[in-house]
């Protein structure tokens, strides 16, 4: 009887979606020190499984999402590492003195950098934004 | 780490290019302590040399994500910049640097 590896199969596409997935949920927390680890091991495991019932089943479509594993994987790597890179912010290590600046909050309220400073230390968090 | 900085009197302003009516969801979605300034106009990202240039939906600049610690004389502390868009900055760090600072 020919060996079926669907279940391998499967979980390995679950697992190559559950990712990313992880991933996105996990960059709109504030403050949070999130990288990509738990979203690679989770790719990785998915690229495993897929492997497992590639080498255990021959049919042509459980090959065929091993191969669609193993380009998620590549296609995410690339993403991490290369197309994330972020630009050295080199005008930032020059400056001594912090920019003064007023600017509306969330609520329209304008609030200036050198009033905040005045009642003690300011620790100012630049976000990405378009959240 | 926000109980650390209160305790010196200092605050922290979180900074995102984001209109004030996106704002404001973040804030109440989140339940930030915070304020969220909203640098639309890309001004302050410029002055800080954090721009991450037509990185947003419409190509827009945006900022690159960072920690700048002011001390009351103005003065930059310490900063700590993301070097990939995935490396969210950990407060553990600034906090390090808020404890160095006198007072």
């Amino acid at each position: 009887m020919p060996r079926r590896a669907t279940g391998w199969a499967i979980i390995s596409l679950l697992l190559m979606f559950a990712g990313p997935a992880v991933y996105m949920a996990l960059i709109d927390v504030p403050l949070m020190h999130a990288t990509g680890a738990p979203a690679f091991a989770l790719m990785a495991a998915g690229a495993a499984a897929g492997l497992v019932a590639a080498t255990r089943d021959r049919r042509l479509w459980v090959r065929g999402i091993c191969a669609l594993d193993v380009v998620l994987l590549a296609l995410w790597t690339y993403m991490f590492y290369g197309w994330a890179r972020l630009p050295e912010p080199t005008t930032l290590y020059t400056l001594a003195a912090a920019p003064d600046f007023t600017l509306p909050d969330h609520t329209g309220e304008p609030v200036t950098l050198s009033t905040a400073l005045a009642n003690g230390p300011v620790l100012l968090v630049f976000y990405r934004g378009h959240w | 780490m926000h109980a650390e900085l209160t305790r010196r009197g200092g605050r922290l302003l979180a900074v995102a290019v984001d209109p004030p009516d996106k704002a404001r969801g973040v804030v109440e979605r989140n339940h930030l302590e915070f304020p969220l300034l909203c640098d639309t106009d890309r001004e302050v990202i410029r002055a800080y040399g954090l721009v991450h240039a037509g990185m947003g939906p419409e190509g827009g600049d945006i900022a690159i994500p960072a920690h700048v610690l002011i001390d009351r004389n103005g003065q930059i502390v310490s900063t700590y910049v993301s070097s990939r868009i995935q490396t969210r900055l950990s407060p553990r760090d600034t906090l390090a640097s808020l404890r160095r600072l006198p007072g």
